[in-house]
């Protein structure tokens, strides 16, 4: 690909310099993932949700809260794409409205659990011994609290809305990610360009933060997109639980707890906020498969 | 192995205690003042003081924590507000539903997952190898709670083969039984099924090349032998890792499933006592489903070793 180190009439280089830069690690990773089937599929899935949140305002036909008393739970068609709930409020505009929810909540969560989770991974994997000991039990004790339940708690403790929902997914993104970065840390801390930083006389704060952690960072980002999968359905579940977002906000979790109700009479009520839903969390499994692939050529082979 | 188990066994202590702290901790933080709620609306200050030194809440929280540890480890888990019953036989009552519906889930998921896993493996790049990682792309991406809702449109409005939500015990008609299972039982193992069969193929993909199954076939054993005998035995090691940490995962999913179809058990318990604010109740769940989940990793690891003398030897030194 690059034409590096090859003489050419006028070239000023000497043959020692790349003609033309070669692109750095990660525009090649980029440009990987766009050529990789799942990357795209992924990627296209999320650009469409989140041009759906960032544009809701001019997209959604209706006011998400407005209620069309008399147009209660009907079926799609041409005014109401996708019909109405029991207060026959628009399904779509609702839909719409709702994926600001989801990505905010995966936004939040994946923010707080990998700051948190990166920063006490480095730690751990760095200064090591009876820290990384005391680090690591507190995360396993974390671990050992089924997600769901701490988000029942937590609802108990700050009551239920869409903040208590991205608490509980953010905290229980922390373990996974302080030990993806920990164990990272721990398989570069050994490698020579280390020992030629500390010989330079760098700081250890800076070896940890500025030399090591940059080279751990691609594993964390396949989990970025498995994480913000995980805290999308989690916010949803919530929701369904009557945990999360509260009426009237259109969180897909709460429309789908509602329409639980009127199936028999309204399917479609129970179909599309699922099926919207299913493509964010389908988008994302993609992504983070093609990321793997993409970050980690070796493993992609077994794939 | 003794050794090894003993000292598996040493390292539960710590995370055990951090989370009664950590659960203990949480009950302390919810808002209002259970003797206030147990002395009555309109009690007295007097009354409510009453109350509060009876319950040992005037006392020092770390005093408070090691009198409630006490209890907890006797087995006293105190009594729900609502029925004045007391929480372990509550909760007694309650799990053998759950455990039904985790331990149900996890065998369709077994009996799914693996033998495909195994034959997409084998027949890498195939239109079924295609079909099986496409089934769990789609399957690890649709939320349980909307397939519960499909299957109901499905069985229920649609076709009317099964009954939308309750329990029937095994003991008093297995037949109705299983109709009762069968929707919260797919609804929870799907994507159980999923993580199964990606795991199993990756570990089989990982196996199939190495020189001990070539040994095998140069042996001239048949085909089902050198896969079932020699491969999957190996890779399935990994998989045993993936099989506990779902179980675990299945427990608390349960929660969600319980929700949809009315099934009577702790999840359902625990959501309806966080409605009720029966903390009790919410905190003997908690305690429950932790206990087992940590009790189910520390069978796993030791499955592990078990299975792989190498990890066991490894960790002893």
């Amino acid at each position: 690909m690059s034409t590096a180190g090859i003489q050419v009439p006028g070239d000023q280089t000497h043959g020692f310099l790349p003609e033309r830069k070669a692109d750095s690690p990660w525009v090649a990773a980029g440009k990987r993932l766009l050529r990789n089937r799942a990357g795209v599929i992924g990627l296209a899935g999320l650009s469409i949700l989140l041009i759906a949140a960032l544009g809701a305002d001019w997209l959604a036909p209706f006011d998400p809260l407005a209620q069309h008393a008399r147009d209660r739970l009907l079926p799609p068609g041409p005014v109401y794409w996708l019909g109405t709930d029991e207060l026959g409020r628009d399904l779509l505009s609702r839909i719409i409205y709702g994926a600001r929810i989801s990505l905010s909540v995966g936004l939040i969560s994946v923010v707080l659990g990998g700051a948190v989770g990166t920063v006490t991974g480095v730690v751990a994997g760095y200064w090591g011994k009876n820290l990384d000991a005391v680090i690591m039990r507190v995360w396993d004790t974390l671990l050992a609290f089924p997600t769901i339940l701490l988000g029942v708690v937590l609802a108990a403790i700050m009551g239920p809305g869409v903040v208590t929902a991205a608490v509980a997914v953010g905290i229980n993104n922390i373990p996974t990610f302080s030990r993806l970065t920990r164990a990272g840390v721990l398989a570069e801390k050994e490698k020579d360009y280390v020992t030629a930083a500390r010989t330079l006389g760098a700081s250890d704060w800076r070896i940890a933060f500025r030399h090591i952690f940059p080279n751990c960072i691609p594993p964390l980002l396949v989990q970025l997109a498995l994480a913000m999968a995980f805290a999308a359905l989690l916010e949803a579940s919530l929701s369904f639980l009557g945990l999360g977002a509260q009426p009237p906000e259109p969180s897909w979790g709460s429309m789908l707890s509602k329409a639980q109700g009127f199936l028999r009479i309204s399917p479609w009520f129970g179909i599309f906020p699922g099926l919207a839903l299913a493509i964010l969390l389908i988008s994302l499994n993609f992504l983070s498969d093609a990321l793997r692939d993409v970050l980690d050529p070796r493993r992609a082979s077994l794939d | 192995m003794a050794s090894y188990i003993a000292r598996r066994l040493l390292q539960l202590v710590p995370v055990l205690l951090l989370a009664s702290i950590v659960i203990f901790g949480l009950m302390r933080l919810i808002p209002g003042d259970p003797a206030q709620v147990l002395a009555g609306e309109d009690a007295s200050p007097e009354r409510i003081q009453e109350v509060r030194v009876r319950l040992g809440l005037d006392q020092p929280l770390p005093m408070q924590y090691v009198v409630w540890l006490g209890r907890v480890l006797q087995g006293d888990l105190g009594e729900s507000v609502i029925s004045g019953q007391s929480v372990a036989t509550i909760l007694s009552q309650k799990l053998p539903a759950t455990a039904e519906l985790a331990v149900g889930a996890l065998l369709l998921a077994l009996v799914v997952g693996i033998p495909l896993g195994v034959t997409a493996a084998l027949r890498r790049g195939s239109g079924l190898d295609l079909a099986v990682t496409a089934y769990t792309s789609i399957v690890l991406g649709i939320p349980n709670f909307w397939l519960g809702l499909l299957l109901i449109i499905v069985f229920v409005v649609m076709l009317n083969w099964l009954p939308p939500g309750g329990r029937v015990p095994f003991t008093e008609n297995p037949l109705e039984a299983i109709k009762y299972l069968l929707m919260p039982v797919l609804t929870l193992s799907i994507r159980a099924s999923g993580i199964f069969i990606r795991f199993t193929r990756t570990a089989m993909l990982e196996v199939l090349p190495e020189d001990y199954v070539r040994t095998a076939r140069a042996k001239g054993l048949t085909e089902s032998a050198v896969v079932l005998r020699h491969a999957l035995r190996c890779a399935l090691i990994p998989v045993v890792t993936i099989v506990g940490l779902e179980f675990g995962r299945l427990l608390a999913g349960a929660v969600i499933a319980e929700q949809i179809f009315a099934w009577p058990g702790v999840g359902r318990l625990i959501i309806q006592s966080v409605g009720q604010r029966d903390y009790a109740i919410v905190q003997g769940v908690l305690l429950l489903l932790v206990a087992v989940f940590v009790l189910i990793n520390l069978l796993t690891d030791l499955m592990y070793g078990f299975l792989d003398p190498r990890i066991r030897l490894a960790r002893g030194r």
